[in-house]
C-alpha cells in the first residue's frame, strides 16, 4: 500500500520536543506513564528491590508533574529527564543498595573458589562471577555506579545519561570506560589490586 | 583458560555478570498504585505555567560522587570530626566488658524486637546552570521483628519533615519553582515474612530461602549462633567474609556496621565484635564524643587514603551499646569540606507486644 508522503506536522512530535506544559497534562502524563513506568520500575527494582521501586516510580512521576514547567525539551529527552529525577530520589536509598550488594557478594565463598595456593580456580561459574561483581559494585563511587547501571540496566546511551545527570557526554564515556576497566581487573580477581 | 589464574575479565564476562545480577523475574510490576497517585495529583489544581523555562530537574550525580552524598550541617551535629591520635583498643575493651554485663531486652516467643533507626540522608536537585540544592532529610524507620522470624515483619519508614539545607535555602527553592513536598514524603508500611522487604510478595518456603542470604547484612539467629566466640576467631571470620578488596580493614568496619545496624545482634556477640575490632592495627578514635541524633558515643574508624569517605562505628563504652554509624568526608571534594559528617544512622532496640505497636 502506497501512502502519501506526509508533511511534518505537530501531530507526532519526536520525544525531545514533548511539551509538558500544555493545557492537558493528564493526557501527556498518562502517555508518559504508560511508556516509561514499566522500564523505570524494572531498573529501580534491580537497584533497590521492588518495594522501594514501587514508591520511587510513583515519586518520580509526581516530581515530574510538579516540575513539568521546568522541563526543557531543548536540553534533554523525556526519558533521560525521568531517569535523572529517579536517580536523584535513589540517593536516599544508597545505603540499602550497598548493603544488598555486599550481601549478594557473600553468595560466593572465597574459601571455595580459592585454591590452597591462594589463587583462583580456573573456572568460576556464572553465579560466582555475579557475586564477585556485586562486591565490586559496592566499592564503586556512587557516580561511577550510576553511569554503569544506567547504561547496562536502563539501556541509556551516553548522551542520554549526560542529559539525565547533567554532565558532559564525554565525561560519561570516559567514566564508563574507566569503570569497566576497573571492574574487569578488580571484580575478576579475588585479591588485592586496584588501578584506581 | 590454560592456567588457573584469571586476573582480568573479558568485556563479555563483565556484561554477562551485569546482565544476571539482581535480575530476578518478579512478574509484571504492579504500577496501578503509582498511576492512581499520578492521576490523583493531576486532579489537583496545578500551578500556573511559568513564562520562562529557567530551571529543570535532574540528578546531581555529577556533583555527588561520594557515598551518602552530602554534608550534615553543623547545626545537626556537635561539630566536624577531627581525628585524634588515640588508639581505639582501650575504648573497645571497655565497651566489650560493659556489653558482657549488659542484659539485652529479649522478646518473648510471641513478641517483637522493635528496632528504630534515626537517620539523616540527603535529597538534592540540580538547577539549570549546574548548581545543586542539597538538603538533609531525617528519616525514621521502625521495624518490628517477630521472634519467630518466618512470621510477618513490619517496616514503617517515613521522612519526619525535619531537614537542613546544606546548599541552598527555602527562598532559593521557591524561586526555582521547586515544590517543598519533594522533600517531604510519608512512607507506607511494608509487611513481609522473614524481613524480606525488598520483595515482600516473594513467599519462600522458609526464611533460609529468602533472596538476601544470611550474613553480616542479614544476621539471622542461626548465623549469629555460628559466629566464633573469641576475638581472634571473629576477626578471621570477618576477614574471610568481607571479600578481598582494596579498602583493607576499612571495609571490615563497614561489615560490622551492617550487622549492628539491624539491631539484632545480642550483647554477647557485640562484645566479641568489639574485641575483634580492637585487634585492627589502624583503627583509631576519630571523635571522643560523636553525637548521633542526641545519642553520644565514641566514634572509631580506619582511614583509607584511596577512598573519599570513612565509615565510623559509634559505641557507648560505658554501656557497650551500639549507637550507630556515620560517614565522614576525608578529602575536600565538590564543595564538601574534609572532616564533614555526610550521613549518619542511630539505632535503638526494645521489645514490643504487637506488630505496629510502639514499645510501652
Amino acid at each position: 500500500m502506497i501512502r502519501p508522503v506526509r508533511e511534518p506536522s505537530g501531530d507526532d512530535p519526536p520525544p525531545d520536543s514533548t511539551d509538558l506544559s500544555g493545557p492537558d497534562p493528564a493526557a501527556v502524563f498518562g502517555r508518559l506513564f504508560d511508556e516509561h513506568a514499566g522500564g523505570l520500575h524494572r531498573y529501580l527494582a534491580r537497584r533497590v528491590g521492588t518495594t522501594i521501586a514501587d514508591d520511587l516510580v510513583s515519586e518520580t512521576f509526581l516530581a515530574a508533574l510538579r516540575g513539568r514547567h521546568g522541563y526543557d525539551p531543548a536540553r534533554a529527552g523525556v526519558r533521560p529527564w525521568l531517569y535523572g529525577i529517579a536517580s536523584n530520589l535513589l540517593r536516599r536509598h544508597v545505603r540499602d543498595e550497598l548493603r544488598e550488594l555486599r550481601a549478594t557478594a557473600r553468595l560466593v565463598d572465597p574459601r571455595v573458589v580459592e585454591t590452597p595456593e591462594g589463587r583462583i580456580a580456573d573456572r568460576l561459574d556464572a553465579r560466582a562471577r555475579v557475586a564477585l561483581l556485586a562486591g565490586a559494585l559496592a566499592r564503586l563511587s556512587d557516580g561511577d555506579r550510576e553511569v554503569l547501571l544506567l547504561t547496562s540496566w536502563a539501556g541509556l546511551s551516553p548522551v542520554e545519561i549526560a542529559q539525565a545527570l547533567d554532565i558532559p557526554a564525554g565525561t560519561v564515556r570516559s567514566r564508563l570506560h574507566r569503570v569497566r576497566r576497573w571492574l574487569r581487573a578488580n571484580a575478576a580477581e579475588h585479591g588485592e589490586g586496584s588501578d584506581g | 583458560m590454560a592456567d588457573n589464574v584469571r586476573p582480568v575479565w573479558t568485556d563479555e564476562e563483565l556484561d554477562a555478570a551485569l546482565a544476571t545480577l539482581h535480575d530476578q523475574p518478579t512478574g509484571a510490576p504492579d504500577l496501578a498504585a503509582a498511576k492512581a497517585a499520578l492521576f490523583a495529583a493531576l486532579e489537583q489544581p496545578l500551578p500556573a505555567p511559568k513564562p520562562a523555562r529557567r530551571w529543570r530537574w535532574t540528578a546531581a550525580a555529577a556533583v555527588i560522587v561520594i557515598i551518602g552524598g552530602v554534608a550534615v550541617a553543623e547545626t545537626v551535629l556537635s561539630g566536624p570530626a577531627a581525628p585524634t591520635a588515640s588508639a581505639a583498643a582501650p575504648t573497645l575493651h571497655r565497651a566489650a566488658i560493659a556489653a558482657i554485663r549488659e542484659q539485652d531486652q529479649v522478646a518473648g516467643p510471641d513478641q517483637y524486637t522493635y528496632v528504630r533507626t534515626d537517620a539523616w540522608a540527603t535529597d538534592g536537585v540540580q538547577l539549570n546552570g549546574g548548581r545543586t540544592l542539597e538538603k538533609l532529610v531525617e528519616i525514621v524507620s521502625q521495624t518490628w521483628v517477630p521472634t519467630e522470624r518466618s512470621r510477618d515483619w513490619l517496616l514503617r519508614s517515613a521522612l519526619t519533615g525535619r531537614g537542613a539545607w546544606l546548599v541552598g535555602s527555602d527562598a532559593e527553592r521557591k524561586a526555582a519553582g521547586i515544590p517543598a513536598d519533594l522533600f517531604d514524603r510519608r512512607g507506607a508500611d511494608v509487611t513481609a515474612p522473614c524481613g524480606d522487604f525488598a520483595s515482600p510478595a516473594h513467599k519462600a518456603p522458609s526464611c533460609a530461602d529468602r533472596n538476601l542470604p544470611a550474613g553480616w547484612q542479614n544476621p539471622t539467629p542461626a548465623w549469629l549462633a555460628g559466629l566464633p566466640t573469641d576475638p581472634q576467631g571473629m576477626l578471621s571470620r570477618l576477614r574471610a567474609d568481607a571479600p578481598d578488596n582494596s579498602r583493607g580493614d576499612a571495609e571490615l568496619v563497614t561489615y560490622v556496621n551492617d550487622a549492628l545496624q539491624t539491631g539484632l545482634v545480642p550483647a554477647k556477640v557485640r562484645a566479641v565484635l568489639y574485641q575483634a575490632l580492637a585487634l585492627l592495627p589502624d583503627l583509631t578514635v576519630t571523635q571522643k564524643e560523636a553525637n548521633l541524633a542526641g545519642r553520644v558515643g565514641v566514634a572509631m574508624g580506619v582511614d583509607d587514603p584511596a577512598y573519599p569517605t570513612r565509615d565510623d562505628i559509634i559505641i557507648d563504652p560505658a554501656t557497650g551499646r551500639y549507637i550507630g554509624e556515620r560517614t565522614v568526608q576525608l578529602r575536600t571534594q565538590d564543595g564538601i569540606k574534609a572532616g564533614t559528617v555526610t550521613e549518619f544512622s542511630a539505632v535503638t532496640t526494645s521489645v514490643a507486644d504487637r506488630l505496629g505497636e510502639q514499645p510501652k
